[in-house]
């Protein structure tokens, strides 16, 4: 028995098993329509168990609310039985009485606060609506009692501002009733019953006051002296219960005592109390959101209020928690306090692994802390590796901000820059998804960004948010070493049950059955035997034999049986599986009753983007959505923002998603958990799998690994796969230095220094040696420098020896040439890019007339394809570009005629037309492979390769002849190819999350709305502002078929504006 | 504090015991006012209608309610302390009434408890019944027999139990109730005890038919211990010896 079960449970475990198989069972087959359901079990067991754990949480009720530390075992037990509780009265019938479905539901609200799970009975009183029948022929008591369960309800759901405020209305409208159901239901009982009816209607003032007294705590925060108040008006409702000798209403009175105890224990004005003005401020901002939030999470309040998460001693926390567990908040908590410490001095970076997260973080920062009265400034940078015009602009001091939201990459550039000042004046760097610092490919890059800031910010602290991750703390020495803070949530702490498990098919023919079998997983998941029914069919349009050895097939025909209130997520294992599967399901879905507006607004945005042929806008008519590398941002946006409303029954995306998506579904349907590069690792399966079964879904996350049962081989790995522990987190450094000193003896870092790989290591050490006033300082220091790599102490002592001598010898060979450090800092790549770059740059000629974007970008002038070719030849770091799939072998003269064509503003259809389609072949395809290389490759590689070129000798450019406005629109050049647009103008609307489509004229609009305003200081809020209160005339675009006003509201829906966001004047 | 009580008859059947005990005239007002009393007024004699008024309701109407004590309940009074002093038994509180009762289930037991006899710690259900009728038996046994057959029920005991676990505060009745539980989930033993309190001589045949039926229908698992409590006094004098009128 797990060392988290109540003694009570050892002489009936294996009833209490069979019961919790029964909850887990029902569950299960709730998600899943097209079976017809067999209530598997009898309930009686059911009953039994939920008794035996009430018995139990009954025994250890002291242990509620106590806080010795020698009890802590017996805490996680009760938690652990009180959540158990819940999770099998989540199965269970309700009785139809009304006041024992009242007490019965109020019951499990008491165990899903004591067990931690609030927000799971929020969810699941949202899915139930269970309607107690209590009419004014029911007695005052029963009136009054129906009328505290309402009040209660609505303040556990918690939905909105007005919920809250109307729970309180219930009991001010029941005072108002008193007078005269009173005096009738004290008539009604006999007279010797009189003193007893009349204590229990005491004792039930006292509990409606209770609620009361929450319910305006909830909203506002008072009165302060909540706790005092509560305990007296539960005593006196206890002591009159006791009078009335009502033994059910002493249970339900002490049920609630704890519960409402809970709720102003969780309360998010908790902390408004014990930080600062800032943190109230934004308390009761958030409680008056369109989201609001009342209540802390549990990893939320572990964190801050019992884990120290603002304790100003630590510099580097860790903070290890679920998915799910609501980290924003906590980061948000962490930027009030930077800010209330350092006002407008401290800035913050808020680093996240994709440019679509950069877009999704900077809205919800946006939504929760750029408005009255916080007024904090949230800016972003794109995700290119260079530092456009608008960017130095805001890093030069010209516009002000708080936080700036960026990635590993660009934070690493603009920290080391030499002439940006952010490193002195850095407070705090969030770094969301830690846990890539294990990444074979981006593992390295964010090892080198946090030894940066460690050695060049002297003030900042780190706050590192990470899931999966056993060996935080010793994350944490590595930043910290003197004041180390780890905080580690539970991990049996789950926003919602989750299962994992294999999906298969059997059958003949045209008969399909398909099945779903529970597995053992390394993490906390229900597990049942044997094998469950999903369903079976006669109508699939493949065969029983192409659903059990074709994996797409097979997650296809899933994905059509699950109940259409769920919304299910689809991996498939390439871009192409995924459209198969797409076009599958599609075909075997029958239409969607009715398609929302919104789902028809993003089909006319891609018809215009498109054309009206593409298949996404068909699948979308049976809301089946499409999300993986091979289409453009905006729409994959689209896609997220669809998703998150619930609108889309099914997205078919590709193992990538795992990186950076933020919505959460019903059920996971895995074809694959691989990477194209090799195997997921755990950490970030488990990641993605946090994504199922999130706050506000259903009962249950289900996870399907699609399997062929007949390849013993297949399923063992698949069994084995999600059985193995996430492994402690290692420095991908680590892997690197033993992998070449397997093969060689010495480490030469020149040599290495071409290879992509080991070039932000290389970096790293021509940064701390351009900050060394000479080699032998370098020398002196090259150990501590390479100390404050996390990798580095996790060598042994002869790799470690090896290294040191290794970039001890670099950099004596690169001291003659010291500018190749400065030029390395400024441009992201290694010395020895640099020096072999600036040779092949010298042969072109190129003269400073050359880089305007008119001539750079036109297809005469032939610059650019020479720039290009350079690029592919001499820089490492950004040979992918030459991975594009286009219609004849890939050139240097296609990606330049690709990027002459993007920047000047021809559509995705017309590139991947011109580019992409061979002929006869699928102009899906061809939309795809050119999608797949302007975003994947060109707007990351190219902009950065020419922002590289641009800052080189013989680049032609003499920067000290040039005024700051014309530095910065050569600046831009680059940022050009990574929006797709031509003038800087479109630049600042793309900027804003304008699509490309009509940035280029409302950037025109805007230039001539600010006629006489240096456009790059204009704040990004003036921009938004204006766009949206611009005229729905200047957002037609000249070509396609979408509407100014439909266009503008996409826009509203891509920069997050849709909601009520009030932002502040500049 | 003590009183004079003598074993009238016993009648023992397997685990399950039947007695009357008669109480002697000697030190019985004594008990009443000192050792009766104090229990009873101990946890009844609070008025909390005052306090209504914080809570936004208003408190005439509850207020003007009488509050006396009834006598049916100093006869429970009575039994419980005749319990804890003479049976090895604890009745942390007092029990609770099926108050006809609003919240709809007949669930309560005028006795909840625990019981220590056997060496064995076990949960005690309990009813009481007063009669001054002088037929015999008197027709309060009838409803005792049903209301004991009650007990038998997991429904009802579950909520009893619970409703103890979540009231219980001092370490000794923590550490019972865990020993009783573990006894009350692994094989659903506890006790249950009627008590007959009535005004008459001991006889035989106030109990013996009701106790030998549920001594064959209870399951084995539970101990059945009746008492029929014979006082020297009408009935009608115990609320007034334990008020102080002797």
């Amino acid at each position: 028995m797990s060392p988290d079960k109540h003694p009570v449970f050892e002489s009936v475990k294996d009833d209490i098993q069979r019961a919790h198989d029964e909850a887990n069972r029902l569950k299960i087959n709730r998600m899943f329509h097209s079976y017809d359901l067999q209530i598997l079990g009898d309930t009686n067991a059911l009953k039994r168990a939920i008794q035996l754990h009430e018995l139990a949480i009954a025994e250890y009720w002291q242990f509620a609310f106590d806080s010795d530390p020698a009890n802590s075992h017996k805490r996680k037990i009760f938690r652990h039985t009180c959540s158990e509780c819940f999770g099998l009265m989540e199965a269970y019938s309700l009785p139809k009485d009304p006041v024992q479905m009242i007490i019965q539901i109020l019951k499990m609200l008491t165990y899903a606060y004591l067990g931690e799970r609030w927000e799971g009975v929020r969810r699941h009183l949202k899915e139930h609506d269970a309607a107690p029948e209590i009419t004014t022929e029911s007695g005052w008591d029963h009136i009054l009692l129906a009328g505290i369960y309402e009040a209660t309800i609505l303040l556990a759901q918690k939905d909105s501002f007005h919920d809250m405020t109307r729970s309180r209305e219930i009991i001010t409208n029941l005072r108002g009733r008193q007078e005269s159901l009173e005096k009738a239901y004290l008539d009604s009982v006999p007279a010797a019953s009189r003193p007893r009816a009349a204590y229990q209607l005491a004792s039930l003032y006292h509990l409606a006051k209770s609620v009361d007294l929450v319910g305006e705590y909830m909203l506002q925060g008072t009165p302060s002296d909540i706790d005092a108040r509560l305990d007296y008006h539960f005593k006196k409702a206890l002591s009159c219960s006791e009078h009335a000798r009502v033994i059910e209403l002493e249970i339900l009175i002490r049920m609630l005592y704890a519960t409402f105890k809970k709720m102003t224990y969780n309360s998010i004005w908790v902390v408004a109390s014990r930080i600062n003005s800032k943190v109230s401020e934004f308390v009761e901002s958030v409680t008056r959101s369109d989201k609001p939030v009342f209540e802390f999470l549990y990893p939320q309040r572990l964190a801050i209020l019992e884990n120290g998460l603002l304790d100003p001693a630590s510099r580097a926390i860790v903070v290890n928690l679920p998915t799910s567990g609501g980290k924003t908040l906590m980061a948000e908590f962490k930027i009030l306090q930077a800010i209330n410490t350092f006002g407008d001095n401290g800035k913050i970076a808020y680093v996240v692994p994709t440019r679509a997260l950069v877009n999704q973080i900077t809205a919800r920062l946006r939504q929760d802390l750029a408005v009255e009265p916080l007024n904090i400034r949230i800016e972003k940078t794109s995700g290119a590796v260079e530092i456009d015009g608008f960017e130095d602009s805001l890093l030069s001091g010209r516009k002000s901000f708080h936080v700036l939201v960026t990635t590993p990459e660009k934070l690493n550039l603009l920290i080391r820059h030499p002439e940006k000042n952010i490193s002195k004046s850095l407070v705090l760097a969030i770094v969301d998804e830690a846990h890539n610092l294990g990444s074979n490919t981006r593992g390295l890059g964010l090892e080198m960004l946090l030894s940066t800031i460690k050695r060049d910010c002297p003030k900042a602290h780190l706050l590192l948010l990470t899931p999966f991750v056993p060996n935080s703390r010793t994350i944490a020495e590595w930043l910290d070493p003197q004041s180390p803070k780890s905080i580690s949530i539970d991990l049996d702490w789950k926003p919602n049950d989750r299962v994992v498990g294999l999906c298969y098919a059997k059958g003949r023919g045209r008969d399909i059955k398909t099945l779903f079998k529970p597995l053992i997983t390394s993490e906390r998941t229900i597990v049942l035997d044997g094998e469950i029914p999903i369903g079976e069919t006669r109508n699939f349009s493949k065969t029983a034999g192409d659903v059990t050895h074709t994996k797409y097939a097979l997650t296809s025909l899933l994905a059509t049986q699950f109940d259409t209130s769920h919304n299910i997520l689809v991996i498939a294992r390439t871009v192409n599986s995924a459209w198969k599967t797409a076009a599958l399901i599609n075909e075997n879905l029958p239409a969607a009753d009715t398609i929302d507006e919104r789902i028809r607004l993003v089909q006319k945005f891609i018809k215009s983007e498109l054309g009206g042929d593409f298949p996404l806008v068909r699948y979308l008519d049976k809301r089946i959505g499409v999300h993986h590398g091979g289409l453009p941002d905006e729409i994959k946006n689209l896609m997220e923002w669809l998703m998150e409303r619930g609108l889309l029954r099914v997205l078919v995306a590709t193992t990538t998603i795992a990186q950076g998506v933020n919505f959460p579904v019903s059920a996971i349907l895995m074809s694959s958990y691989s990477y194209p590069y090799g195997v997921m690792p755990h950490r970030d399966f488990w990641n993605l799998l946090g994504r199922a079964g999130r706050i506000d879904q259903p009962a249950l996350g289900v996870i399907g690994l699609a399997v062929d049962m007949a390849d013993g081989d297949m399923v063992r790995k698949t069994v084995n796969y999600v059985k193995e522990a996430t492994k402690d987190l290692v420095s991908v450094l680590v892997q690197m230095v033993s992998g070449v000193l397997d093969a060689a003896s010495t480490l030469d870092l020149s040599v290495l220094a071409r290879t992509p790989e080991w070039s932000g290591f290389v970096q790293y050490v021509s940064h701390m040696a351009r900050q060394c006033k000479d080699l032998d300082h370098f020398i002196t220091e090259s150990e501590l420098v390479l100390r404050q790599t996390y990798g580095y102490n996790q060598l042994d002592q002869e790799k470690q020896i090896n290294l040191l001598n290794a970039v001890r010898d670099y950099a004596e060979k690169l001291d003659k040439k010291r500018y190749l450090y400065t030029l390395s800092d400024m441009t992201g790549f290694t010395p020895q890019t640099i020096q072999d770059t600036m040779a092949a740059v010298r042969g072109m000629d190129i003269k400073q007339d050359d880089w305007n974007a008119e001539s750079l970008f036109s297809s005469v002038s032939g610059k650019l394809s020479g720039l290009v070719g350079i690029m592919l030849t001499q820089i490492p770091e950004i040979k992918d570009l030459y991975h594009i799939n286009s219609k004849s072998s890939t050139t240097h003269e296609t990606i330049s005629g690709i990027i002459s064509d993007w920047v000047s503003g021809h559509g995705i259809d017309k590139i991947a037309k011109t580019y992409f389609q061979r002929d006869g072949t699928d102009y899906t395809d061809a939309v795809t492979a050119c999608v797949s290389a302007i975003y994947g490759k060109i707007t990351n590689y190219a902009t950065w390769g020419l922002a590289g070129i641009q800052k080189m000798p013989g680049s032609g450019l003499e920067f000290d002849t040039l005024s700051d406005e014309q530095k910065r629109h050569i600046a831009n050049l680059p940022a050009m190819i990574y929006h797709g647009v031509d003038t800087d103008e479109a630049i600042l609307m793309r900027m804003q999350g304008v699509p490309r489509g009509v940035s280029q004229q409302l950037g025109d609009a805007y230039r001539k709305h600010v006629p006489h305003q240096d456009i790059y200081t204009v704040g990004a809020y003036d921009v938004m502002d204006w766009l949206d209160k611009s005229s729905d005339d200047l957002w037609r675009p000249e070509s396609g078929t979408i509407s100014g006003a439909d266009y503008k509201q996409i826009w509203r829906h891509l920069s997050g504006r849709s909601g009520t966001l009030k932002l502040p004047q500049n | 504090m003590e009183i004079e009580l003598s074993e009238s008859y016993v009648i023992v059947y397997g685990t399950h015991h039947c007695s009357g005990i008669s109480v002697h005239i000697n030190g019985l007002a004594e008990y009443m006012h000192d050792r009766v009393r104090k229990r009873h007024y101990g946890l009844y004699f609070i008025n909390e209608f005052p306090n209504i008024r914080s809570t936004g309701f208003k408190a005439d109407q509850i207020g003007a309610i009488r509050l006396n004590p009834e006598p049916w309940s100093v006869g429970e009074t009575f039994s419980e302390c005749l319990l804890e002093d003479y049976k090895d038994a604890r009745i942390p509180y007092p029990g609770w009434l099926d108050l006809k009762n609003q919240y709809a289930s007949s669930t309560g037991a005028d006795l909840v408890g625990f019981d220590y006899s056997n060496d064995s710690v076990l949960f005690l259900f309990g009813e009481v019944k007063t009669s001054a009728q002088t037929r015999r038996p008197p027709s309060v046994v009838h409803d005792l027999k049903r209301q004991l057959h009650t007990l038998e029920s997991l429904e009802t005991t579950q909520q009893l139990v619970q409703w103890l676990g979540l009231k219980i505060k001092t370490q000794k009745d923590r550490r019972d109730f865990s020993r009783a539980l573990m006894s009350y989930t692994a094989g659903y033993m506890f006790k249950i005890v009627g008590v007959l309190i009535r005004d008459t001589a001991p006889d035989e045949g106030d109990l013996m038919r009701t106790f030998t039926y549920l001594a064959d229908v209870l399951r084995p698992t539970m101990r059945l211990d009746m008492l029929a409590v014979y006082l020297p006094v009408a009935l009608d004098q115990i609320p007034k010896m334990m008020d102080g009128e002797r």
